[in-house]
């Protein structure tokens, strides 16, 4: 275990090395990153400014929930979505072999060469999006608080294994970047309201495909709007990452016995 | 050390058309066609010996490779690698090996090559004393002190290709794969590569090698073996191998007199530069050597004459154009 | 000029073969754009309850904004801005420099292959999944302006990608801006939302940018009626301002390859 701590200490340092060799390009996407993640809160609030709503969200309580996903992004995009662009990149060229190469686990060995520090920049444009929204929403107990912690851990693991998925896929669907478009396609029913949605669609977004763990869940929490019983949610979650890693290490194994 | 025994591996690849119509279907349907890369083979290295395989584009060197790395799983047939097989206990297996590929960088391009050395010093888990006497030791005999510390993109060629070696080496493998370490690189650099492979070789370090490189094979390898169509051709030392050759020479000669086309038993004309001027080839169990300089001096008149043992690249190129059985 | 159409020709046609072995890669686009769509049918859904209209658009007609906005995205995808700067930064572009063919044709060329592959894979059958499962009107007002200016929104999206790649030329190292501008380009060519949602002095900003002329434009003109910052404009008055922008755009393209090829020759390879 502390080896792998090391380990993990020691690609950081590596990867922030890298980074700061082109410290205004780091700025830059670091920049980018604030204004992609910006768009949709920003498309909500002119459509809020038309004078249309979402019937029972006030404008503070819709941003809320993108304010989650941008803060859950922020986390779990830094450690573990770097994979997928890793996968993509290096098994294209040829080059993901040299990850088999060290003695550590396959899949630790991505998620470390995919951590991506400029994706910590998501943090602070979900932070300060959070905070406007937290402001007009009114202060959360702390049962709220409680809830939304434990269901914020289940919202990375959703995200952690969501990477899992689609980089298992790219093993054999090779170079697709239109995972990435996968990836925003499937997540967007996670930003808005899941009353918005039939209420068939609403279960299977909370159990079968917990897209909307990922932010509508917890934010709803911190708005007082769940009881206890929303913490089941927890159990897909941890279904989905067990799911992703079997996933992803059967693709793995098929990779390896295939190649040429 | 190694031992393989009827190592093989199939896949099975698209077929892809030309025509407009060709590639219509092929939206549809793609056929399908099996390739067998490596079939059969079986051999083994001792420990500290140096290997070189080599093979045309595409015989299967590097599919053979990739399995005795345990990146790449086969279809059939064992592998046992310093008591291991390699793609079923690949992580206790790939600590102990080392791998460097011409053309497949390790470190990381926009940083100094030294940090790339400490990161792999941790996922190797090398303990601190060690990875310091092996960093000194490796950068005194490539002498890379000051280029370590410079990004990786600035460094030359020959520069980055010594701190691949660092990289690879500095866990100690006790086994380490070369695929093509001096492709691109100058004479100078080249040389200094083949050095620092001798004294690891030295120090009981073994060698698998594959490379185009006839120069690699002749300065490093006392054992080649020869793939082609995905099974090998030859397995023998490098002077058993020249051995093939018989006892051919090669013979530049320029004469007085014109020399007409002449063919006789152990003479054949290779190459014709003038008149006056020919590269002969001389079979010298049917004809000494004694005897064609006589005849031919007193025939044509011997103004400037070298003669040479044919080189390796002749038995290569009979190698190598040979058909699939 | 009949050897020029052969070029084109022969290039759309390599790259078509080239991007048909890639073909689930587009087709990923039946799964992206019904789900996206999906998403907003349902986030419309909402805000429309109650209303009749919003911004003066019926639910109707924000269902159909977006279905032709995601066709006219897929018809006139571009990625000329990462394809240059990739050849410029790798150094490759030096083989282009050596044909007797600007590269800016051959890149239009390979868009117009590319882009004929996407026709029959991503093009129609979203097109088909858009009438047939979420019954969007998917019917023309006045189907002939509306394939020309589908045409010169291909133009224009191929103009405005193509000038960004060429800063590479100036910039080696600056894909986040280059994403930092394509994101905003979507954003004010009203991929996301129609302007006529933006604020007042924002509209009047973006009458007068090119990227209206990518989306929203040609989108509005596919429905029957175009409106941006009060000014309201026929079919015909619309398709001919686009027509000049994106003439404008070419223009300012080719100048733009002319200095950049100077500078790749000036500097060296």
């Amino acid at each position: 275990m502390r080896g792998i701590v090391y380990c993990w200490a020691a690609v950081m340092r590596t990867k922030l090395a890298e980074q700061m060799a082109y410290r205004s390009h780091f700025a830059l996407s670091v920049l980018l990153l604030i204004v992609g993640d910006l768009v949709v809160p920003l498309v909500t609030l002119l459509v809020y400014r038309s004078g249309a709503s979402f019937p029972g969200w006030s404008l503070h309580e819709a941003l809320l929930i993108q304010a989650v996903f941008a803060l859950a992004k922020g986390i779990a995009f830094p450690f573990f979505f770097g994979m997928v662009g890793t996968t993509l990149s290096q098994v294209r060229e040829g080059t993901f072999d040299l990850l088999l190469l060290r003695p550590r686990p396959v899949m630790m060995m991505a998620m470390l060469t995919g951590f991506d520090p400029d994706d910590f920049g998501r943090l602070l444009s979900g932070s300060v999006l959070f905070g406007y929204a937290l402001s007009g929403a009114g202060g959360p107990s702390w049962q709220s608080w409680l809830q939304f912690g434990l269901l914020f851990l289940a919202s990375l693991t959703i995200l952690c294994a969501v990477s899992l998925f689609l980089s298992g896929m790219l093993f054999r669907w090779v170079g697709s970047s239109r995972v990435f478009d996968i990836f925003d396609a499937v997540t967007s029913f996670g930003m808005y309201p899941g009353t918005i949605f039939s209420k068939s669609l609403q279960n299977v977004l909370t159990y079968v495909l917990p897209i909307g763990l990922i932010a509508f869940v917890p934010a709803s929490a911190l708005l007082g709007r769940e009881g206890w019983g929303v913490l089941w949610a927890l159990v897909p979650a941890a279904a989905v990452l067990v799911l992703g890693a079997l996933y992803w290490n059967r693709m793995l194994r098929g990779y390896t016995s295939a190649g040429g | 050390m190694i031992e393989v025994r009827n190592l093989t591996k199939t896949y099975r690849t698209h077929e892809r058309g030309h025509t407009l119509r060709e590639v219509a279907q092929n939206l549809i349907r793609r056929p399908m066609k099996e390739v067998r890369a490596v079939n059969e083979l079986s051999f083994a290295v001792e420990q500290g010996e140096m290997v070189a395989f080599l093979g045309p584009n595409g015989a299967g060197k590097s599919t053979t490779l990739k399995m005795l790395t345990g990146v790449l799983h086969p279809t059939s047939g064992e592998v046992r690698a310093l008591g291991l097989v390699p793609w079923k206990q690949r992580r206790q297996y790939v600590g102990r090996i080392g791998a460097v590929f011409g053309q497949k960088s390790q470190l990381l391009w926009d940083i100094p090559p030294a940090d790339a050395f400490y990161m792999n010093k941790a996922i190797y888990g090398v303990p601190d004393r060690a990875y310091k006497a092996t960093l000194d030791e490796l950068v005194g005999l490539l002498e890379v002190g000051d280029v370590m510390r410079k990004p990786t993109r600035q460094l030359s060629l020959g520069e980055r290709m010594k701190c691949e070696f660092i990289m690879a080496m500095l866990h100690r493998p006790e086994l380490v794969f070369l695929d093509e370490p001096t492709i691109g690189l100058d004479m100078i650099a080249k040389e200094n590569i083949r050095g620092f492979i001798r004294s690891m070789n030295r120090q009981g370090v073994t060698f698998i090698l594959t490379t185009h490189d006839l120069g690699d094979v002749e300065m490093l390898a006392e054992r080649v073996v020869v793939i082609n169509h995905g099974e090998i051709v030859v397995d023998d030392s490098l002077s058993g191998l020249r051995g093939r050759l018989g006892d051919k020479k090669s013979v530049r000669i320029t004469t007085e007199a014109a020399v007409p086309d002449i063919g006789q038993e152990g003479l054949q004309i290779l190459e014709r530069i003038g008149p006056h001027e020919l590269e002969l080839g001389i079979d010298t169990s049917s004809l000494p050597l004694k005897r064609f300089i006589r005849e031919f001096n007193e025939a044509y008149g011997i103004i400037d004459m070298a003669i040479e043992s044919l080189p390796i690249e002749a038995v290569m190129k009979q190698l190598y154009a040979r058909e699939a059985r | 000029m009949r050897r020029l159409a052969a070029a084109i020709r022969a290039i759309g046609f390599a790259t078509y073969k080239e991007w048909a072995a890639f073909r689930s890669h587009m087709a990923a686009s039946l799964l992206v754009g019904p789900v996206l769509f999906l998403v907003q049918v349902f986030i419309w859904q909402a805000m429309y309850e109650g209303k009749e209209t919003l911004n003066g658009l019926t639910y109707p007609q924000m269902l159909a904004y977006f279905g032709v906005a995601t066709l006219i995205h897929y018809i006139s995808f571009d990625f000329a801005d990462w394809n240059l700067q990739m050849l410029v930064r790798s150094g490759k572009f030096v083989t282009f420099a050596l044909r007797p063919l600007p590269h800016w044709l051959f890149a239009l060329a390979q868009k117009i292959g590319h882009r004929s592959l996407a026709l029959g894979i991503e093009v129609l059958p979203v097109m088909a999944l858009f009438i047939l499962a979420f019954g969007v009107n998917m019917k023309p007002a006045a189907p002939g302006w509306a394939v020309i200016s589908i045409l010169l929104s291909f133009l224009m999206n191929f103009f405005v990608n193509y000038c960004v790649g060429l800063t590479a030329f100036w910039l080696v190292r600056a894909e986040g801006v280059r994403r930092v501008f394509l994101l905003i380009k979507d954003v004010s060519a009203g991929v996301f939302l129609p302007l006529s949602f933006f604020p007042d002095v924002l509209q009047k900003l973006l009458f007068f940018l090119p990227f209206q002329f990518i989306t929203y434009l040609p989108t509005r003109v596919y429905i029957g009626s175009y409106e941006l910052t009060g000014i309201q404009l026929t079919l015909g008055q619309a398709v001919g301002l686009q027509a000049a922008a994106v003439t404008v755009a070419g223009a300012a393209t080719i100048a733009l390859y002319g200095a950049a090829l100077r500078r790749f020759t000036g500097v060296g390879v």
